[in-house]
């Protein structure tokens, strides 16, 4: 109560303040005034970015894997969400909020796995096409769907360089766009957007595939403008990368992951 | 009353009591004074704007933990050009945070990136980032710098290079001629 009479009262005081200073003011005083509201509007214009958590499901039917020992290696390799062709006129009005924030999630897993690893120095994240592929000699025809042959690696590869367990990610990105009414620098848009990454591992050394998870990550991303554009925004492709990360470390090391961002 | 409405409500006459402070020095004044008194706010404020400093940077230790060497047996490897880094696919070094990696002395894979601000008919973002990997055997003692620079106009080329800056040469990659 006692606070909402200081607001009125405050209210009243500016209103009134305002209107004298307008009804005593001259046509020149009026201009410059306006000139100067426009030059406040400016200074508060552009963006303010609101980051909000996705919400995260994680569907778990993997076996538990064994712990990494010092110097061994994960090779990460898979395939990004292929990009939506979007018009011109399409990006426009919905302030572009149906693209996706990173197009290469494969390669910012591998960095986000070494970001959250605990224990940095552990053990190594390898890109497969790192590794210099060349046709494995142990394969034969009966042994050609295996898991070495398909990654072209060698047994006696995989034991000098220790080589531990290779994990495929298969990313998939889905867009709806739910308000298209953005016209710079005014109006409203809105989509939704649901990133899932699926995991499948292998132990490279007794060639086992132990199974795999998912981690999916959905939510609004919404753009409000009027000369200020306020950006509620849900990058759930980066969401889903930073959990799954955080899942594949627990899982190679037992030990929890960094929750926090360190950089 | 609740602590927050009580917050809320000093704030509020807080809020009361300065914007009477004004209206009673502005009640004073012509109106060229007030707009005097506007435009400096105004350069005050973007005069703050400006204040931000850059904080020192970290050093990155790339060794396990428990694993600590003497200072005499480590290199450094300043980021200088370089946006991120990952060393030995083990460690992942963020210019944003990291100035510079101590190393133990030997052989590295340095796998780094860096941007550059590049016209939005090269590249809509208006930067562009390249990489490379280098091998490098890092001296003990010695302090090396990432360093990379690029080309105008057609025949767009990036160099790489890293400096050792204690023997003053260079041990990987072209410097821009």
């Amino acid at each position: 109560m006692e606070y909402q009479e200081k607001r009125g009262c405050l209210l009243r005081s500016g209103r009134l303040f305002l209107h004298g200073r307008i009804e005593r003011a001259g046509a020149r005083e009026k201009t410059a005034l306006v000139w100067l509201s426009l030059l406040f509007l400016t200074l508060f214009s552009g963006c303010m970015h609101i980051p909000v958590s996705s919400e995260i499901k994680i569907h778990d039917p993997l076996q538990s894997m064994q712990p990494v020992e010092q110097g061994e290696a994960l090779v990460i390799y898979g395939e990004n969400a292929p990009l939506q062709k979007q018009s011109i006129a399409g990006s426009y009005f919905t302030a572009n909020c149906a693209a996706p924030s990173q197009t290469d999630t494969i390669g910012e897993l591998i960095k986000t796995i070494l970001m959250v690893n605990p224990q940095p120095g552990r053990f190594a994240v390898r890109p497969l096409q790192d590794l210099e592929t060349e046709k494995s000699p142990d394969c034969s025809a009966e042994s050609g769907d295996s898991i070495l042959c398909r990654l072209n690696l060698s047994k006696a590869r995989v034991a000098s360089e220790r080589l531990r367990y290779a994990i495929h990610v298969q990313e998939k990105f889905d867009a709806k766009i739910h308000v298209p009414l953005y016209a710079s620098p005014f109006g409203v848009a809105s989509c939704s957007n649901k990133t899932a990454l699926e995991a499948t591992v292998w132990e490279l050394p007794t060639e086992k595939r132990l199974g795999s998870f998912s981690v999916s990550a959905e939510g609004e991303y919404t753009v409000i403008a009027y000369m200020l554009h306020l950006v509620v925004f849900r990058d759930t492709q980066k969401d889903a990368t930073r959990r799954l990360a955080q899942e594949i470390v627990e899982r190679a090391t037992g030990v929890k992951a960094i929750e926090e961002k360190r950089d | 009353m609740t602590r927050r409405a009580e917050i809320q409500g000093s704030r509020i006459g807080i809020i009361s009591i300065g914007v009477n402070i004004l209206i009673s020095v502005t009640k004073k004044m012509n109106n060229r004074n007030l707009l005097g008194v506007l435009g400096c706010l105004l350069v005050i404020l973007s005069i703050l704007l400006g204040c931000a400093t850059d904080r020192p940077k970290d050093v990155y230790r790339g060794y396990p933990l428990g694993l600590e060497q003497p200072e005499s047996m480590l290199a450094e490897l300043d980021m200088g050009a370089a946006y991120e880094a990952i060393i030995d696919d083990m460690h992942y070094v963020t210019q944003a945070k990291y100035g510079s990696v101590r190393l133990p002395a030997g052989v590295h894979r340095i796998k780094w990136s860096v941007i550059f601000g590049v016209s939005v008919m090269v590249d809509a973002r208006g930067y562009a980032a390249y990489g490379t990997i280098s091998n490098i055997n890092l001296e003990a003692g010695h302090r090396y710098k990432l360093l990379a620079d690029r080309t105008f106009g057609s025949g767009y080329q990036v160099f790489f290079w890293i400096e050792d800056l204690t023997a003053g040469k260079i041990v990987y990659g072209n410097k821009k001629p």
